[in-house]
């Protein structure tokens, strides 16, 4: 990217460039502010280890805060921080005394398979459904979706999740109701494949079920306003045929702001796992991350909340860039 | 005015929604009336079913505190909750997107950063994060809601603020050598409200929706009840007693789905007047 | 098989359990059983971590020196004889031979020596204190293992089971850092499971081991940790037979007799002897109003035990009248001052101490504080805080989570009633003395004494049954000790607590030793679907 010489940046290198540097910004104040309000909370990891293990002893806890560097002053501990970040260190995390980088790499990946395919079938779903209650509109199936959409709004997800654990895995008996696989079983690909999804619906769904409701929401409004563009009034009447207008048309456009609402999603969605995560066991770095807070593991949660700020940046970078692909109409400032 | 109050009562959606509110409304202005001594009297049996002991239309909890007493003085708890959390929100949303929005420049990118820190966390972590350091209590729940809340209401706002301060009405405030501050707030604040009031409609929900996730990981304030304080502590009993998660995870969605239909409205309503009076401009 | 009765006697249970165990089928060999933890392990030392979630994983890698088994009697573990000279100080222990690490190393005295010395000797928080009489470890062979006391201590062989003291192969941890070894995520034992892996977040997989010194042992093929953090998920994951057994209570308690009430499903309250754990509400004894003994009487007055144990702990205990649990017979209690249920003689306490309702009807204000874990002591707190706004003391009840609740207790003491517990473990002077004893008043260390209560007869007593020999005598300093305890109320003790494991009916053997789940499992097997 910085390989053009500044004078002969293009405006999209530019753009980027800006946009990168804001991003950096944005970072510096997150670790900062994480870090201060991390040790603002009571108490410290050590109390956590003495009170876990009923260690009765000054020197047990003064030698681990002195092991995990909790004696030395707050600034001087951020400076440390800071500094082995710039080499991509992360830290030992107090808890589980192993690498941070470590249990990351282990729980990141059932996140991610829960966060992409939620978000993603909320995607699907929430832009059919709303395509379809738009060219119905103001008749039953709009009313239809457009209930069943507040509905799924407010109902909270840890209460949707015990929901379907009652029905599907009680009741039912069909689906798996915690963790991710059965891991002590020998898979081959395609079992583990079976596996992994049959324990992955209902979570996902869960999670899901919000985010259905927001884009049936957006896509609704935005291809109703669509419509009613000068456009796509003339292909109509030019007689070209309802399905090709609106994938033409106006699909393309009204994904617009369902994609931007997907670059701000990624942030609310971590915390959405936290829950799902818990009601489910699914193992994921939202609830290691909810534990980490309770057991003042600093380094782990720094580290899982710098990666999910690198993640939700480098997402809205990555909308932006698309965003001016899609809609030649915007420029870059 | 008169217009958009005209067009709400016509709106089907928001008639729903406000008549859910208004319920909700008088349960909370009825609670001190029915139970003056509040929620928390232990009156019967724990566990008893509804209807299985008189006068007890909603069963006790696991106490044996009256389930009903708890729906109708958790109402305020919840209220209270969800509004105060909003205006906060919104205070401090419109104290940074407005500056922002006017002014642009280096002030707009120093307060946008500030807004992009605040979204980047994941805003669920960073309220729990909050109430584990203040100890959860009804103020420092409202507290850190605003606080997650807020960067959504900035960045609205400066999107309007910078839509409007190009307008000509703007400019002749300038001409005529109004300072910012009265420009700011008896100018365009007004004529940026519409969609700050729709979105506050949504904020009052989600508000609630956060404060019941909350309780139910266990940080809610143990001396106020809440709806979600009432989920949070009937789901340990959820297999043998799932009214005490129903009833008040009702209430909730309920609430949640009048002040959506409300804010659906407000939206219809509002926007048909901005389309009129940009028509006829 | 099934504990009825929630509130029997753990020992009247004990007979019928073994009448049921003599008529068992022969077992079977294969199988995996699957257990739900609720709390993922940090690691897998229990030498260094006693949390219920390492002994659980632990107790099936590692061997200690003896079992006890439900009549607690003493039974071979990785020692096969022992003798105790009789002023108590050469305890000499003679080890199995041919038992091997799961590396293929031969276990040997060293690693005996080496685990009380360098390993729970040191770094246990729970026995440390009683291991800290041991001198020594003379090691004269390869088989021979002699402790040499710098004074008796009463409670040692009681701390000798795998679940405290579980003993490490020196061959690994020997000049380490014992708590930073990386052996603590793959843990290298004696017993009869090996470990097999850690999916981080979801399972902990164990397998036999089939140089396990008890030949033909162990029967199952596999055990599986899963880690289900959700309370209702773990009681659905039992009832659904995704999981086999749920332990120490971590169902929630209501739920739990529905469960045991399923036909797949027993509920029991053995095996945990080693866990007695007495819950009650613990009073700032440095407060100005509570540092009375007649106010904190009062309180007692107030509460209502058999409500408490009825409906917080949904009758799984008995109500408790001293901090000591009825389940540990050598420290049994006499008779001692009761305060039945009686709100018109707590108020009558409370004017005659000088504190009387005000024109608001309020004596005094307090906080209550209570144990961030389970639903249990939030419960209590609310309860609590009631019945006191019915005597005219008005209380706030604050939820704070565990390390801030940690610092509030033992280090800024800023707190003035707390529902709480804590485990007695397998002896009074192992897991009750620490609370009381003035001398252990340590800011800014948990579970030492954080009531500060200062009363020389009760240091005296407890120092006295820390060493006597003699069991009769040291049951009537018990008997004093807990007499002067619950007249002067240093905590207001509330419910003697049994706890519970849920296990599928498939799943047999599972409690035949007093530190039930803990244990190594070894007898543990299955019975084969009908």
């Amino acid at each position: 990217m910085a390989v053009n010489p500044p004078g002969r940046a293009t405006g999209r290198t530019r753009y980027i460039l800006r946009r990168l540097g804001q991003a950096l910004a944005v970072l510096v104040i997150v670790v900062v502010l994480q870090f201060f309000l991390l040790h603002l909370a009571p108490g410290d990891i050590a109390d956590v280890i003495a009170g876990e293990v009923q260690a009765s002893d000054p020197q047990f806890i003064a030698k681990l805060r002195a092991d995990f560097g909790l004696d030395q002053s707050l600034l001087v501990q951020l400076g440390l921080f800071a500094w082995h970040i710039l080499q991509l260190d992360f830290g030992n995390s107090h808890a589980f005394n192993v690498p941070v980088i470590q249990i990351i790499a282990e729980r990141l990946p059932a996140t991610l398979l829960l966060m992409t395919t939620a978000i993603g079938s909320a995607f699907v779903v929430g832009s059919m459904l709303g395509m379809a209650a738009a060219m119905k509109v103001g008749r039953w199936p709009d009313v239809v979706i457009s209930v069943l959409a507040l509905l799924f709004y407010a109902t909270p997800a840890f209460l949707a999740g015990i929901a379907l654990i009652l029905i599907f895995s009680v009741h039912l008996n069909w689906l798996p109701m915690t963790g991710m696989a059965t891991t002590w079983v020998t898979h081959t690909s395609w079992s583990y494949f079976v596996d992994v999804v049959k324990h992955l619906v209902m979570p996902m769904t869960a999670l899901s079920l919000f985010y259905v409701a927001i884009y049936t929401r957006l896509m609704r409004a935005s291809m109703l306003e669509v419509m009613n563009l000068d456009y796509v009034r003339t292909a109509r009447a030019k007689g070209l045929r309802p399905l090709r207008i609106m994938w033409r048309h106006m699909a393309r456009n009204a994904f617009l702001p369902v994609f931007t609402m997907l670059g701000l999603q990624v942030g609310s969605l971590l915390g959405g796992a936290i829950l799902i995560e818990t009601v489910f066991g699914w193992p994921g770095i939202g609830r290691l991350a909810f534990e980490g807070v309770f057991r003042r593991d600093v380094p782990l949660v720094m580290g899982i909340l710098f990666l999910s700020s690198v993640l939700v940046l480098s997402v809205s970078l990555l909308i932006d860039l698309l965003y001016t692909k899609l809609d030649p109409r915007i420029t870059m400032r | 005015m008169r217009d958009v109050i005209y067009r709400l009562f016509r709106s089907p959606a928001a008639l729903i929604g406000m008549a859910l509110l208004l319920l909700v409304a008088i349960m909370a202005a009825s609670a001190s009336v029915f139970y003056p001594q509040g929620p928390f009297n232990l009156v019967g049996q724990p566990l008893a079913w509804p209807g299985k002991l008189p006068g007890l239309p909603f069963g006790t909890d696991s106490l044996g505190r009256d389930v009903v007493a708890g729906i109708l003085h958790g109402s305020r708890v919840s209220l209270l909750i969800g509004l105060a959390a909003t205006v906060a929100a919104l205070a401090l949303g419109i104290a940074i997107g407005a500056p922002s929005g006017y002014f642009g420049g280096w002030v707009d990118d120093v307060l946008m950063r500030i807004t992009d820190a605040f979204q980047t966390i994941p805003p669920f972590l960073l309220a729990i994060v909050i109430i584990v350091i203040v100890r959860p209590s009804v103020a420092t729940i409202i507290f850190a809601i605003a606080a997650i809340s807020w960067p959504a209401v900035a960045r609205l706002v400066r999107a309007e603020f910078l839509k409007l301060r190009e307008a000509e009405f703007v400019a002749s405030c300038r001409l005529i050598g109004m300072s910012d501050a009265r420009i700011i707030f008896t100018q365009i604040l007004p004529n940026a409200m519409a969609p700050i009031v729709v979105s506050a409609s949504i904020m009052v929900a989600s508000a609630i929706l956060t404060e019941s996730a909350l309780s139910f990981l266990g940080l809610g304030d143990p001396n106020a009840i809440s709806w979600g304080s009432m989920v949070g502590m009937g789901r340990s009993d959820f297999r043998t007693a799932w009214y005490l998660v129903a009833i008040p995870g009702t209430a909730i969605v309920l609430t949640v789905l009048g002040l959506n239909l409300l804010g659906d409205g407000l939206n219809d309503a509002l926007n048909t007047r901005l389309h009129r009076r940009r028509a006829g401009a | 098989m099934r504990v009825h009765s929630f509130s029997a006697i753990l020992f009247a249970g004990v007979l019928s359990l073994f009448a049921s165990v003599a008529s068992a089928q022969a077992p079977v060999r294969g199988g995996t059983l699957t257990i739900a933890l609720p709390t993922e392990p940090t690691q897998l030392n229990s030498a260094i971590d006693t949390t219920q979630q390492v002994k659980i994983v632990a107790g099936k890698i590692f061997s200690g020196l003896v079992k006890y088994d439900l009549n607690m009697k003493l039974q071979p573990d990785l020692a096969t004889s022992w003798a105790v000279s009789k002023d108590g100080l050469k305890i000499t222990f003679n080890l199995r031979k041919g038992v091997k690490w799961h590396d293929g190393k031969p276990f040997t005295s060293a690693d005996v020596a080496f685990s009380v010395m360098k390993a729970f000797g040191q770094y246990n928080g729970l026995v440390r204190a009683v291991f800290a009489n041991v001198e020594r470890v003379d090691t004269p062979d390869a088989n021979t293992a002699v402790f040499i006391m710098k004074q008796p201590a009463a409670a040692i062989m009681n701390a000798l089971p795998v679940a405290t003291a579980t003993i490490l192969p020196a061959h690994i941890y020997d000049n380490t850092d014992v708590r930073q070894n990386p052996a603590n995520q793959k843990p290298i034992g004696t017993g009869p499971f090996r470990f097999v892996e850690w999916q981080r977040g979801s399972s902990i997989v164990l397998e036999r081991n089939p140089d396990y010194f008890e030949k033909g042992k162990p029967y199952l093929d596999r055990i599986v940790f899963r880690v289900i953090p959700d309370t209702q998920s773990r009681g659905a994951a039992l009832e659904a037979g995704e999981v086999d057994m749920i332990y120490h209570s971590t169902a929630a308690a209501s739920d739990a007799r529905r469960l045991g009430a399923l036909p797949n499903i027993e509920l029991t309250t053995y095996g945990y002897i080693f866990d007695s754990t007495v819950c009650f509400v613990e009073v700032n004894n440095e407060h100005p109003i509570l540092g009375k003994a007649e106010v904190r009487r009062a309180l007692a007055y107030a509460i209502d035990r058999k409500f408490v144990l009825d409906n917080i702990w949904f009758g799984f205990g008995t109500p408790a009248n001293t901090p000591i649990h009825n389940a540990l017979k050598q420290a049994a209690a006499g008779a001692v001052p009761q305060y039945a249920y009686n709100l018109a003689q707590a108020e009558k306490l409370l004017d005659e101490a000088g504190y009387k309702r005000g024109a608001d009807g309020v004596r005094f204000k307090l906080n209550i504080d209570f144990v961030p874990f389970g639903d249990q002591y939030s419960r209590m707190a609310q309860y609590v805080r009631q019945q006191l706004t019915q005597i005219g003391v008005q209380a706030e009840v604050r939820n704070t989570d565990f390390p801030g609740w940690i610092r509030r207790i033992w280090t800024t003491h800023d707190w003035d009633l707390n529902m709480s517990a804590i485990t007695n473990a397998s002896d009074p002077s192992i897991g009750v003395q620490r609370a009381y004893w003035s001398k252990n008043i340590v800011p800014g260390t948990p579970f030492t004494n954080g009531t500060h209560f200062k009363n020389a007869e009760v240091d005296k007593l407890f120092e006295q049954v820390a060493v006597e020999q003699n069991a009769t005598k040291r049951k009537a300093q018990f008997a004093s000790l807990q007499k002067i305890l619950a007249t002067e109320l240093p905590v207001l003790p509330l419910v003697s607590i049994d706890q519970f494991t849920l296990v599928n009916k498939r799943v047999q053997n599972h409690s035949t030793l007093a530190d039930g789940v803990y244990s190594g499992y070894s007898d543990v097997w299955i019975k084969a679907a009908k």
